[in-house]
């Protein structure tokens, strides 16, 4: 295997998962082929980078700058909705915040419903299932808390489950005719079994199938761990549980939202303290079907 | 950390910070600081690199 310096250089900002590291992917692939000393070198380089982000105060950030980030790398085919930003808007007794809206399809928002209010109020067409993020339900012989999944439709329409403390929900949406998810029962993140996928990274399937459309998932990063750069022809959303994630040179924390469009590709993603995020796949099911 | 990053020349200390702290992509560093890319993923690479052998320094002397 060569070594051609420039290739050696780019392990550094790939580590870091600058979205610029590799742009034609030549270090990716030479990674791939199996490259032990650059595997190693990016072995070492990646802890360097954790130290370091773990070490050093953090730099104050001029103000507005993670915001300038977003707008830099948003467009057709990446989108940002930070906590900070996107609007919620009353909408009945619960407030909504619309992170995903394609047209002829469901999207993906995030609810915000007070304590003592019930889950049937966050009810639309098309909600096909709920991620909590922050706070309690109780109802139905269940107790849900931050990761859990409940579907939107159970055995009878609408969810009997009171809101304990103020709720912050993440709500899968298909079309107003999409059947609900093939999950009929409520996921508790804490007592179900994790899959390994990456090293440092573990997997959790909450609801629905290629079939479906729509996949939905709870990944849980281990701190230091980091996602391979890949590519995909779907479009992928993720919003952070937990946690911190740096994606397409962006720094993720709780609630911040990240989609990316179909044939996009996906730079190595990184945590410094771990993280918990929603991972959601969206494929077009052709009119037929 | 930081007895670290104080030995690094001031190119490489500032490109450091930049790249992991500051959000900021390659060429956005590239134009702050007036360098071509290459030179921008040299000087980081060279900074992780000492970064780490300092690091490694301190820890063999300070055993934790």
């Amino acid at each position: 295997v060569t070594h051609p310096p420039a290739l050696i250089d780019r392990l550094a900002a790939f580590a870091l998962g600058l979205p610029d590291a590799d742009p034609d992917g030549t270090l990716a692939s030479h990674l791939a082929d199996g490259c032990t000393r650059c595997a190693t070198d990016l072995r070492e380089l990646r802890e360097t980078a954790a130290l370091l982000a773990l070490g050093i105060q953090p730099l104050d950030p001029p103000a507005g700058l993670r915001e300038r980030v977003v707008d830099r790398v948003s467009g057709e085919s990446y989108a940002f909705v930070l906590s900070s930003t996107g609007e919620w808007r009353e909408d009945g007794s619960i407030s909504i915040k619309q992170l995903y809206d394609p047209p002829d399809d469901g999207g993906t928002s995030l609810l915000s419903l007070r304590t003592g209010s019930s889950l049937e109020e966050a009810y639309r067409p098309g909600h096909l299932g709920y991620v909590v993020l922050r706070g309690e339900l109780e109802g139905e012989g269940l107790r849900l808390g931050t990761g859990d999944f409940v579907p939107a439709a159970g055995k009878m329409p609408g969810r009997q489950l009171s809101v304990l403390t103020d709720t912050i929900l993440l709500a899968v949406a298909g079309s107003d005719q999409a059947a609900p998810l093939d999950s009929p029962r409520a996921v508790r993140s804490s007592r179900a079994a994790w899959n390994p996928v990456e090293p440092g990274a573990l997997a959790l399937p909450l609801a629905g199938s290629a079939e479906e459309g729509v996949e939905v998932s709870l990944v849980k990063m281990e701190p230091g761990a980091t996602l391979a750069r890949h590519r995909h022809d779907w479009v992928e959303e993720l919003c952070l549980v937990s946690g911190d994630l740096r994606c397409q040179g962006v720094e993720l924390g709780p609630e911040d939202y990240h989609r990316a469009g179909p044939a996009t590709t996906h730079e190595v993603a990184t945590t410094v303290g771990g993280c918990t995020m929603v991972y959601m796949i969206r494929k077009r099911i052709s009119a037929e079907r | 950390v930081s007895a670290a990053l104080d030995q690094l020349d001031e190119s490489e200390r500032e490109i450091v910070m930049l790249a992991s702290r500051a959000g900021l992509s390659l060429g956005e560093i590239g134009n702050r600081l007036g360098l071509g890319i290459e030179e921008v993923h040299q000087l980081l690479r060279r900074g992780l690199d000492r970064v780490r052998g300092s690091l490694e320094h301190t820890l063999r002397r300070e055993p934790m």
